[in-house]
């Protein structure tokens, strides 16, 4: 019997290594499990049928390795075995990839993703596809095509969102790591609902090719996983180039140097005194729930029991980013959910003429969160309102930019709560879109800066008159291309909880 | 600013989407309460776009440079066209198929 709740990477590897056992027998553990968990949780929509033949190929890989004398783990099988989970919108060549859309039920990926690429070759297994909101539109798995993702900690609520699926299955162990998509907080935010890490990368540090674009200037692909050290492993193992083939927008060697080298600090370096801004204006924004707050005010006691130093810093332009963020996202859904015009791929409607193919196939198998967003994207960039939304965004966005520039002058890494409150009730914000947005404010602001940002379990909520107790997290962001200095203060985090 | 349902008909228009009658109502109330959120984006000054000068920020200069590769036939780099024809809803003879459209 494999103790599925306490793997990490590094004990897995080793179990692996030493024989406890195959990968073949770990892939069979989890797929127990989810057999076991996944009508409740929903996070599965496809578990692959091949991932008992890829646990194989894993196993034979090792054997070989070990006959030829090579048995010891290196960069190209540093992650030889590991099962992972794949949000429905990343493609894996031959599988299906939906982005929980009704427009997408049948589509199979042409190709793999440059993240999917690069973990076969370091010799991941991937179990299955997991649910998410509807092509990432949502913060709560509700708009899927495919009914909500409930979250394993109390199945009257959300796993959040829009990576629910991939949060909730590493909550449940329905695979050891999951990969997510983060547009605006869709891997940090439901990692803190679901009680596990969420990583979202420096914007431009792993290729986006083979995700399916939401909002092209802020989508970074991202790692959920049970620790720290598993999301830092798991970034090393998918962070790279990819300007000169895949995706123009991935950073190049030389500015991934300027920028590490521009934030002049060294957090491996004992012993450790980094410094952690707080943001005391951001914990006077509306909808902050009690629990949060105290658990923000322990987990700063924690970090200056580490020795770190906490400074109150100043962001006054980081009110705008929620209001930014919905004029800027819906701008860019409105444009790249353009090709699914039922010609290209998917699924189609027929009408009476072309004009009535498209209406009818994006009127009846896209959702209406997304046909929302694609109508308020249409209007903000439509002639008249242009200037006084897109234009004004833009601005701010820039205004939001220079406060993390001068932050980061001060601190190495900013804390906030990863979310204003823990896990809501299924259909709690249903008819209030505003309330449901809000979720997402302390999360947007690292999309739209581009910076990385972790979420971190921080302890757990009690909520009246309730018997399950909810997951809560901390987020940290830190400048440009410096995972590191989350890596470094993330791990301290979690010994010093215990 | 109040959206009204003819506004909602012509963005729904522009955007290539069928709606129902109730989505329409649906979607005007929600769309007027989101841009009553966003509105406070008119607070930020126009002139406060000097303060935010070019040299200081990094993810606009990443977005303003080019991104260019030879230009040669990579085989690599794309799929057989096949499955990217078969991915298509319609087909014929190795073609995507559409309905016509010069009138």
């Amino acid at each position: 019997m494999i103790d599925l709740k306490n793997l990490t990477i590094k004990k897995t590897l080793e179990s692996l290594q030493k024989g406890e056992y195959t990968s073949v027998e770990l892939v069979s553990a989890y797929l127990e499990q989810i057999k076991k968990v996944n009508a409740d949780v929903n996070a599965y929509l496809e578990v692959y049928e091949d991932a008992l033949v890829q646990a194989k190929v894993a196993d034979e890989k090792r054997a070989t390795r070990a006959t030829s004398g090579n048995a010891g783990l290196d960069s190209v099988n540093s992650l030889l075995g590991i099962p992972f989970a794949i949000k429905d919108n990343i493609l894996f060549a031959g599988h299906r990839a939906s982005a929980s859309s009704k427009i997408l039920e049948q589509y199979v990926a042409p190709y793999d993703a440059t993240v999917i690429a690069m973990l076969k070759e370091a010799g991941a297994v991937f179990i299955g596809r997991v649910n998410m909101d509807e092509f990432a539109m949502g913060g709560s798995t509700e708009n899927s095509a495919y009914g909500v993702t409930k979250n394993p900690h109390d199945l009257e609520r959300v796993s959040g969102g829009s990576s629910g699926g991939s949060a909730a299955t590493v909550a449940m162990d329905g695979a050891l790591i999951s990969l997510g998509s983060d547009t605006g907080g869709s891997i940090r935010q439901p990692a803190s609902y679901c009680g596990v890490v969420g990583l979202k990368p420096t914007y431009g540090r792993v290729s986006r090719h083979g995700l399916m674009a939401m909002g092209s200037s802020l989508d970074v692909i991202g790692p959920i996983t049970k620790t720290v050290e598993d999301a830092e492993l798991v970034f090393n193992a998918i962070a790279c180039v990819d300007a000169d083939r895949y995706d123009s927008t991935t950073l190049t060697k030389k500015e991934v140097e300027e920028m590490t080298a521009s934030h002049n600090i060294n957090p491996e370096k004992k012993p450790t005194k980094l410094r952690v801004g707080i943001v005391p204006e951001l914990m006077n924004l509306g909808g902050l729930s009690n629990e949060v707050k105290e658990n923000l005010d322990a987990s700063i006691e924690l970090f200056k029991k580490a020795g770190y130093e906490i400074k109150e810093i100043a962001m006054p332009n980081m009110k705008y980013s929620l209001a930014v963020y919905y004029i800027l996202m819906p701008a860019e859904v409105s444009s790249n959910m353009a090709r699914f015009d039922g010609v290209k791929y998917g699924s189609k409607v027929e009408g009476a003429d072309l004009l009535q193919d498209y209406l009818n196939t994006r009127g009846e198998l896209l959702g209406k969160e997304v046909r929302k967003r694609i109508m308020l994207g249409t209007y903000v960039l439509s002639s008249g309102y242009h200037d006084a939304y897109y234009n004004k965004a833009n601005i701010a966005k820039d205004l939001i930019a220079s406060d993390f520039k001068k932050a980061f002058e001060e601190v190495d890494v900013i804390l906030t709560p990863t979310a204003p409150t823990p896990a809501f009730k299924i259909g709690a914000h249903t008819s209030d879109p505003v309330a449901m947005y809000l979720e997402d404010i302390f999360t947007v602001t690292a999309n739209l800066v581009g910076v990385p940002a972790i979420s971190i379990p921080s302890g757990f909520a009690e909520v009246d008159g309730e018997s399950a107790k909810l997951p809560l997290g901390i987020q940290l962001m830190a400048p440009h291309c410096r995972e590191d200095i989350l890596f470094v203060a993330g791990k301290k985090f979690e010994e010093l909880r215990g | 600013m109040t959206i009204t349902q003819a506004d909602i008909q012509k963005l729904a228009s522009l955007s290539r989407m069928k709606l129902t009658e109730e989505e329409q109502t649906q979607f005007a109330v929600e769309i007027d309460s989101i841009l009553g959120y966003v509105e406070q984006i008119k607070e930020v000054s126009s002139g406060a776009q000097g303060n935010a000068s070019h040299a200081d920020k990094k993810p606009a200069d990443i977005a303003h440079r080019n991104a260019l590769r030879e230009d040669v036939a990579d085989t690599d780099l794309n799929p057989d066209a096949s499955i990217l024809i078969d991915a298509a809803p319609a087909e014929e003879q190795g073609f995507v198929k559409v309905k016509k459209i010069l009138g």
